[in-house]
């Protein structure tokens, strides 16, 4: 029996998570109710956070906490999009081939993960403002 | 006999980690994917300690929490919550639901079996 490897478990949790974020992200629609899409992008998110910080992926943990809290925002209504700022900016960043194809953890997982979620987090700020 | 820990969490690495720590400090590690299958498996294995993540699909955390505390024979177990940093807000709600304690991730596997030993004398 091969023995278990954590960090490996993660990385391969990491390609499962991302590529469920980006199936939900994909089935959001600007006007529909997002209460539901949003608690699972949030926990997905936070799964990628905690068990990042867990395996010593800081930059991994630092950015997705960034994204938990627009999530946050938009689940409690602070924010006026509670759909249309995620929704919008999220849609925008997948619309993005480039940034589509960096969403993956294998290979130089680090790099593309902190890439996308940076990218993410632009695109979020930029739709709140245009949104305001 | 060695003790028995469930541990409750949504994310395979995490369970995979726990698991293999208190293992290797001599203990009998149950897992469970999530709050519904930990209530599940706290009922077939009998464990003298509960180690659960916060966030989790079907059953949350503080819910399972809830839960476990009503059954008559888990009353006085330990149960441990796995929190990060952002979550003091959940920190107090699983306080308030019968949690002994909590480990806040990122955290060292020899912080882990200490607070293994200090709850499971």
């Amino acid at each position: 029996m091969p023995s278990p490897n954590p960090v490996q478990t993660f990385l391969n949790e990491a390609e499962d998570l991302l590529a469920r974020i980006e199936v939900i992200t994909l089935e959001l629609s600007p006007g529909e109710p997002a209460e539901d899409a949003i608690n699972e992008l949030f926990r997905d998110f936070h799964t990628l956070k905690g068990s990042g910080a867990m395996f010593g992926f800081d930059a991994v943990a630092d950015f997705t906490h960034h994204v938990e809290t627009v999530l946050d925002q938009a689940r409690d209504g602070n924010l006026p999009l509670s759909e249309p700022l995620v929704i919008q900016s999220l849609g925008k960043f997948y619309r993005n081939l480039e940034f589509v194809s960096g969403a993956t953890i294998m290979g130089d997982g680090r790099v593309a993960l902190i890439l996308d979620l940076a990218g993410l987090i632009r695109h979020a700020g930029t739709g709140g403002n245009q949104l305001s | 006999m060695s003790k028995i820990i469930l541990t409750a969490d949504d994310s395979a690495s995490m369970r995979e980690v726990i698991s293999l720590t208190l293992r290797t400090a001599g203990y009998v590690v149950v897992e469970a994917v999530d709050g519904r299958d930990a209530l599940a498996k706290i009922v077939a294995s009998a464990p003298h300690l509960l180690i659960t993540d916060l966030n989790m699909p079907n059953l949350d955390g503080i819910e399972l929490i809830r839960q476990v505390r009503a059954l008559p024979h888990c009353k006085y177990m330990p149960i441990v919550m796995l929190t990060t940093e952002s979550q003091d807000a959940k920190k107090q709600a699983g306080r308030a639901a019968g949690a002994s304690g909590w480990i806040v991730k990122p955290f060292r596997s020899e912080q882990l079996v200490q607070v293994a030993k200090k709850l499971l004398p």
